[in-house]
């Protein structure tokens, strides 16, 4: 930052009237948002997982079922659950493991420059 | 690719909040809460409402951080959101022709020697419109390159070279006004 930089940050700073916490209260609301919208997603994710497994097992257990009497709408039927199910979960998981990975992979690269950053100021000094 | 330590640190905050995490979100919260404030403060001018454009924004950042890919677009992100809010708030209250003019009245006596260069430039600010101290503090305080800048007001790139010129200018004659 330059010198001009600091000094204007300086007079900025010395005539602004902020008040560390003083909306403490109000942004614990943002939080309160951001943990409420997860359980949505986490429940959303799992009413779809439990549907999804749910018309696999039913679509397996009625096409074990079948007889010479089933007739051919019902064996449609049947093989759609099992291919929705077979579909949605693995779709679902290959979706999310990739998301996980995705993260965890930009941790370890950002732990790793952190680190970098941290070795390079300590040999500067 | 590469960002200073405390960067870094943010965009694992970012991360963190990526996975879910609680903590990592309140984390973001404490360490981001003065910056926006300030940067809500220059545009609007008035503390009460900095505090409320703030809190608007927090909501609207927790309802959309999961859709960020990149998480060194944070910062720029969060401020665009603050400058958003603080834009049509003031919009709401006052017409946009107003909005150019100086954000607060100089009601500070001024009669003494200002005491050193850093007192002389607070007193200039004071005159400063609202825009134009906000272009300032987001290069030179906040440390955004240009392009960036132009992201955040959603304006060209011309357009935000152009206005940090002018209001560097402006200053200068201010302070020179003032040192006379």
């Amino acid at each position: 930052m330059s010198e001009f930089g600091d000094m204007l940050r300086e007079a900025f700073i010395g005539d602004e009237p902020y008040i560390a916490n003083k909306g403490r209260e109000e942004l614990e609301r943002s939080v309160k948002k951001f943990e409420a919208r997860m359980r949505v997603v986490r429940w959303l994710t799992g009413v779809m997982l439990t549907f999804s497994t749910l018309a696999f097992i039913a679509g397996i257990t009625l096409l074990v079922r079948t007889d010479d009497q089933t007739t051919t709408r019902e064996l449609g039927v049947y093989t759609f659950l099992f291919a929705f199910g077979l579909v949605t979960i693995g779709f679902g998981k290959m979706w999310f493991s990739q998301m996980q990975n995705h993260i965890a992979l930009m941790k370890e690269i950002k732990v790793t420059q952190i680190r970098i950053e941290e070795l390079a100021s300590h040999g500067a000094n | 690719m590469t960002g200073t330590s405390e960067e870094l640190r943010d965009q694992l905050l970012v991360l963190g909040c990526l996975e879910g995490r609680a903590d990592a979100f309140r984390a973001l919260v404490a360490r981001f809460e003065e910056p926006l404030w300030r940067h809500a403060f220059r545009l609007t001018g008035r503390e009460d409402v900095a505090w409320d454009v703030l809190q608007d924004a927090w909501i609207a950042i927790a309802n959309g951080i999961q859709a960020l890919t990149e998480p060194s677009r944070f910062r720029g992100w969060a401020y665009t959101i603050v400058t958003r809010r603080a834009v049509d708030r003031m919009r709401r209250e006052r017409p946009a022709s107003e909005w150019d003019e100086t954000a607060e009245a100089v009601a500070v006596n001024e009669a003494d020697e200002p005491s050193d260069a850093v007192e002389l430039l607070r007193r200039a600010l004071r005159r400063v419109s609202g825009e134009r101290k906000a272009l300032l503090s987001l290069r030179y305080v906040d440390g955004f390159e240009v392009a960036e800048i132009a992201r955040i007001l959603e304006l060209p790139e011309g357009t935000v070279k152009s206005r940090l010129h002018h209001a560097r200018e402006e200053l200068r004659a201010i302070i020179e006004r003032l040192e006379r």
